[in-house]
């Protein structure tokens, strides 16, 4: 896709915080799939359903070394939204419960539990990260779990898990880690950061859409009630109707699953890891420096950041036209149509964090490894250019 | 009083002090002054044969006035004195000769010889002419100030003049392409942009090809839709202001939406007067409570005229006719963003009890032709400029169709010289006999809708409806699909009304426009879903072909 051309030159694609490119790698296994294995998995014994069982499952152990889990404790769903609702749903949770989370979530991670229970935000810290200490005076004998994004999709600021997993356990709460954001961008080791359900969008990590996983550690996977149910969750079906649950993982997993993308989130994986994290991170942390450098030239922009840079932050930037002269949603399209730099415009999912903000919306540029330094300065010649011309800066 | 004589212009002031003035007014003719302007324009002078006026200052009323005084042969010295002494205004021999000049030109000196109709088209000639003038003058400074400020314009422009003496001259100015506004939009819009107020950044659709952005700032909208509203009668001053309803493709955004019943009255209110109506994907489908809702709401709004997309208010308009509630009394439903069809038209008038008109517009600029009472659409002199022209870009003659270039001559944002439209215009058979403005016969649609007949003539849009609306009853909405060089297929959602006697109608038409070598089909159906615009398509063809639409 990096070959198409937009407004006179190769694409720009800065909006890999919505969804990232698909390397050939990825395109070729579920093509593959596709043109030379088609079949169900868990259900035949022929030869193209065992190969595709044995694809499928294979998958399950990569993405359970990816994250350093066990493979039962990783369950296939069709990206982070649908594991933090299937963990919601199935917690049984009740009106006077509550959950608590932090004021950096993503609807996704504040709806599931609101539309079940009451849901506590922590505030910001003028670091811009979230307030450990202020989330436990908002804890009480009602709170079920705690829940924290690793990564926000609107400033990139990384979150330390540890310290909410350790504020989580002194509770006796289990922590969800909403690691959308940082799959592509950082080794996730569960262990490491001994939380207790984790989601990850493959989408978001050169994958194709519909595939993501939920990581639950054994004892609470085992808790929750499973809102699917049917082919392949079962391991009994008796005459009175009443059944028994598949043991983990599959307990979880109704139906036939979107293998093809399970197999092109393996390659995705496969393609992370040929890289490596030491070489991306080396990457992402210049491409981070360019980007704190443009913002912090550019006269005119009001970038919704944290206060101290020093703060780790993926290269995840959100601002807007400090005039008002040029909505998000036109300096988008500008940017796009004029110049065909791609970004992202409106609230991103997180309304609450807008509103903390003062702004109805945003433009966020969000860049993966594959961006480079050039196309860094390009966006801000494209800036410069559009605010230099219309006589703001 | 003696008969008036050519006059000439090119006499010396020394030779017109002694000189008598040998003509009269026009008997018929009503000098009215206007309470409360300024000193220029404080008059008018009407004429009562044509109904034409024409503003004078307060040095011509008094000539004009003095000439309709002294009853007898006078000189020019004489007039100037009787200005002076009944008016206390000097007024100069240059400045009495040429209001006679110009009042020669209007006709409005008395002339055994001029009939009724020869007053009317010399006076609409000679404003043809200001109008012109001042068109070519305002292009002129507009050029100008084009090549000094926008980058864009300035290259562009580089070779050419910025001094336009006549209109015609325009054909040998670069034409602006969407594509060009889109790759250089920040070499378009002004300097100091964040100065001005009420910042209004629109984005065109992408119905017929890649969208495009642009930007209004200050009142520029709200003026150029007055001036465009104004062309037509029914629109005094008074009702501009009025309160209106609003009813177009649905919108529904973070910060704005026109869908959900939920959404409040109050939110979906604009400017205090504008009520946006709450809209479906598909008005084939509008659910009845949200049409109750509409009625409610306008009842409550009062509106005095209704502005909206015809393909979604036939569904409002035929629950009106079936169900007959009580409703505000509309002056007229102004109906745009897309060829409006002449069953819609009449249905919409049978519904709201009043007259419709087409107002049309363009994202890119604004309203900028409005439909008036005699059919054709005229466009106001000082807001655009409409060209026709043919593929190689020469004006078509009059009652063919060409491509519409549009100059806008107010807007100073993202301003567009001939700027190449995507729809198709039909220039008017003959020129207005009552106005001097430019009209056009009608617009015929897009061209990506086009269709073409077996023997390879092309139909537009409207030349479609024009048949398939002779069918006296029983479409709701209609979709005529070319699906080869000669098969083609009308899908259409019927009313209640349609009979196997409409289907054999609608054959026989369908027959008649495409010729003996076309398959037809008629197919009711259930829906015919609009673009992703929210736009529907009279017609067009399954498999488009350039060369038709390179025809434009």
């Amino acid at each position: 896709m990096l070959t198409r051309w937009a407004a006179g030159g190769p694409i720009v694609y800065f909006d890999n915080a919505a969804t990232s490119l698909k390397p050939q790698k990825v395109v070729d296994a579920v093509t593959r799939y596709m043109v030379y294995s088609t079949a169900n998995i868990h259900r035949g014994n022929h030869t193209l359903a065992q190969e595709a069982s044995i694809a499928y499952e294979h998958v399950r152990e990569q993405a359970a070394r990816f994250i350093n889990c066990s493979s039962h404790e990783v369950i296939f769903v069709r990206g982070a939204t649908e594991g933090i609702n299937i963990v919601a749903a199935g917690m049984d949770l009740k009106e006077d419960e509550n959950v608590v989370g932090t004021l950096l979530e993503h609807h996704s991670n504040i709806l599931p539990w609101k539309s079940r229970c009451g849901y506590r935000a922590a505030p910001l810290l003028p670091s811009g990260l979230p307030d450990p200490p202020a989330a436990s005076s908002l804890i009480d004998e009602k709170t079920r779990l705690l829940a924290v994004t690793s990564c926000s999709n609107v400033t990139g600021v990384y979150v330390p898990v540890r310290p909410w997993a350790e504020l989580a356990h002194r509770h006796n709460l289990p922590l969800l880690v909403d690691a959308a954001q940082s799959g592509a961008h950082h080794k996730m080791d569960v262990g490491e950061m001994d939380c207790d359900f984790l989601v990850l969008s493959g989408h978001k990590m050169c994958g194709p859409t519909g595939a993501g996983i939920l990581y639950g550690k054994e004892k609470y996977l085992m808790k929750l009630t499973p809102v699917f149910l049917g082919g392949g969750t079962v391991s009994l079906v008796r005459p009175d109707y009443t059944y028994e649950l598949r043991e983990l993982p599959w307990r979880f997993e109704a139906g036939t699953p979107d293998i093809a993308a399970v197999l092109g989130f393996g390659a995705a994986i496969d393609y992370i890891e040929e890289i490596g994290f030491d070489a991306i991170n080396e990457h992402m942390s210049k491409i981070r420096a360019a980007l704190d450098d443009l913002f912090s030239s550019i006269k005119g922009i009001h970038v919704l950041q944290p206060i101290d840079a020093a703060i780790p932050r993926a290269c995840t930037v959100s601002f807007t036209e400090a005039s008002g002269t040029f909505p998000p949603d036109y300096l988008s399209r500008i940017l796009s149509d004029t110049f065909g730099v791609m970004a992202r415009s409106g609230h991103h999912c997180a309304h609450p964090l807008h509103d903390y903000f003062g702004v109805q919306g945003s433009l966020r540029v969000s860049l993966l490894f594959y961006n480079t330094l050039a196309e860094v300065s390009y966006l801000g010649d494209a800036l410069r250019t559009i605010l230099k011309m219309t006589g703001i800066a | 009083m003696p008969e008036s004589r050519p006059i000439d212009v090119n006499s010396e002031p020394d030779d017109l002090l002694s000189r008598p003035v040998l003509f009269s007014l026009r008997s018929n003719i009503l000098l009215h002054e206007l309470p409360g302007l300024g000193s220029e324009g404080h008059f008018l002078l009407i004429d009562l044969v044509t109904g034409q006026h024409f503003g004078l200052s307060n040095e011509q009323a008094a000539i004009v006035r003095t000439l309709q005084i002294l009853q007898e042969s006078v000189s020019f010295k004489d007039v100037s004195e009787a200005c002076r002494q009944k008016f206390g205004i000097t007024v100069s021999c240059f400045t009495i000769h040429s209001l006679l000049k110009d009042l020669d030109d209007l006709a409005l000196i008395n002339r055994k010889e001029f009939s009724r109709e020869q007053i009317v088209a010399k006076q609409l000639k000679n404003r043809r002419a200001i109008l012109e003038r001042r068109q070519c003058d305002h292009l002129s400074s507009l050029l100008q100030w084009m090549k000094d400020s926008l980058e864009f314009y300035k290259h562009k422009l580089a070779d050419h003049t910025s001094r336009i003496s006549e209109l015609k001259e325009l054909l040998d100015l670069p034409v602006t392409t969407r594509e060009d506004v889109r790759q250089n939009l920040h070499k378009l819009l002004p300097a100091g942009l964040n100065r001005y107020s009420n910042i209004n950044w629109r984005s065109t659709s992408g119905t017929t090809s890649e969208r495009m952005q642009t930007v209004h700032v200050g009142d520029y909208l709200e003026e150029v839709t007055q001036r465009v509203l104004h062309l037509n009668p029914c629109f005094e001053i008074e009702t501009l202001g009025s309160p209106m309803c609003v009813l177009t493709t649905p919108v529904c955004s973070g910060l704005e939406c026109h869908m959900d019943m939920n959404v409040p009255y109050e939110r979906r209110l604009r400017y205090g007067r504008a009520l946006f109506l709450n809209s479906v994907m598909n008005p084939v489908h509008f659910p009845e409570e949200k049409l109750e809702q509409i009625i409610e709401e306008m009842q409550k709004h009062q509106p005095r005229y209704l502005y909206c997309n015809a393909s979604y208010a036939a569904a409002l308009a035929t629950y009106i006719v079936r169900k007959q509630p009580e409703l505000p009394r509309l002056k007229t439903v102004l109906t745009s963003y897309d060829v409006t069809s002449k069953i819609h038209k009449r249905l919409l008038m049978q519904a709201f009890s009043c007259p419709s008109f087409e107002i049309y517009g363009l994202t890119e600029v604004s309203q900028a032709a409005m439909e008036c009472e005699d059919g054709k659409m005229y466009v106001p002199h000082d807001t655009h400029i409409f060209e026709i022209l043919d593929r190689d870009r020469r004006p078509v003659r009059p009652g063919e169709v060409g491509r519409l270039y549009v100059t806008s001559l107010r807007k100073y944002s993202v301003p567009l010289l001939r700027y190449q439209t995507t729809d198709l215009a039909r220039a008017a058979s003959e020129p207005s006999t009552t106005r001097a403005e430019f009209c056009f016969q009608r617009i015929e649609g897009r061209i990506n809708d086009l269709i073409s007949k077996p023997d390879g003539q092309f139909l537009t849009p409207r030349m479609v409806d024009d048949a398939v609306s002779r069918c006296e009853s029983g479409i709701g909405w209609y979709s005529l699909v070319q699906k080869s060089e000669n098969s083609y297929r009308l899908y259409l959602v019927p009313t209640l009304e349609y009979s196997t006697r409409s289907e054999t109608q609608l054959s026989d038409l369908l027959a008649e426009l495409l010729g003996p070598e076309a398959r037809i089909s008629v197919e009711p159906v259930k829906e015919i879903r609009p673009g992703s615009s929210g736009k529907f398509r009279l017609c067009y063809q399954e498999e488009p072909q350039d060369s038709l639409h390179n025809q434009f």
